[in-house]
């Protein structure tokens, strides 16, 4: 049976997402250069915009919303091949993984934004929240 | 590098960008059916081209590079590489992850990304890429040779800036 690459992003439903350190990067905590710093300040700005603010209850919301997230295969906007090195392994090979792009809306109290995340299987890579434009 | 000079535009609305692009005749770069909150023209001084674009910042500054006539551009998940001397697109892709940065190193232009880097001649050639399974939150280039990537899981890679060939931590 050969599996279509939605079907293999759609494996992982059933299983919890693992965050890592990513609720640091949501809420505007990340550190590293000026690029990660205002980016992680951009997304805190869009969270606080919905009324999430980096409160306790907010960061547990937001791990039961990636819950979610992970659990529902309709918000799949695009799987695509991404290569990496894979520096354990003898002569560092390149190998080749799959990141699912997931588009959903976050509702807060305060409203709701557009969500993109990035997956790799359960794992959160990267999150770009995108608030309402001035049409 | 640079010689020749630009004026970039912001416009507060899609719509009053539209109408300006639509009366020069300009192509706009982005997509305008997904969530934007930036939209800018470039006009270049001294020669008869420029280029509209629509994008969401993410927090981030457009990255623009000039090499004589060729221009690079990168925004959001954007990147275009055009001959603006005859309009010509020598390379456009839609990156993975959002464009943090634009590097020139000798005759490269690196394009550091979010989650992966790729390299190109400054004539316009693609030359390699990699991708990283986190965040790149450090980067630097040694001896002109060497690019050395950090990412947030704390992983650190050095690769050969002209063939893309990992060589160490």
């Amino acid at each position: 049976m050969v599996l279509t690459l939605f079907e293999i992003a759609r494996s992982v439903e059933g299983q919890s997402p693992e965050l890592g350190r990513k609720l640091e990067y949501l809420f505007g905590n990340a550190t590293g250069r000026q690029h990660n710093i205002a980016r992680s300040k951009g997304n805190a700005l869009d969270f606080a915009s919905i009324g999430i603010d980096d409160t306790l209850a907010n960061r547990e919301y937001m791990t039961w919303y990636f819950q979610e997230l992970l659990n529902d295969s309709s918000n799949i906007l695009d799987v695509q091949y991404a290569f990496y090195t894979m520096k354990e392994l003898p002569d560092k090979p390149v190998v080749g993984y799959l990141v699912t792009v997931r588009e959903s809306i976050l509702i807060g109290p305060d409203g709701g934004i557009k969500l993109i995340t990035y997956w790799d299987g359960d794992r959160l890579m990267t999150v770009i929240p995108k608030v309402g434009s001035n049409k | 590098m640079g010689q020749i000079d630009y004026i970039v535009k912001s416009y507060d609305s899609e719509k009053e960008f539209l109408e300006v692009a639509n009366l020069n005749n300009l192509k706009v770069y982005g997509n305008l059916e997904d969530t934007n909150n930036t939209y800018q023209i470039i006009s270049f001084i001294g020669c008869d081209f420029a280029i509209a674009i629509a994008y969401y910042d993410c927090n981030l500054e457009l990255q623009i590079k000039l090499n004589n006539n060729i221009l690079f551009l990168g925004f959001e998940r954007n990147f275009i590489c055009i001959n603006i001397s005859s309009s010509e697109i020598l390379y456009e892709k839609n990156t993975l992850s959002v464009i943090y940065e634009f590097l020139i190193v000798n005759h490269l232009l690196i394009v550091i990304c979010e989650l992966e880097v790729y390299v190109f001649s400054i004539d316009g050639k693609y030359i390699w890429t990699i991708g990283f399974i986190d965040i790149i939150e450090d980067f630097k280039v040694i001896d002109d040779t060497f690019l050395c990537i950090q990412c947030a899981n704390e992983e650190e890679y050095r690769y050969d800036i002209y063939t893309g060939k990992y060589v160490g931590n």
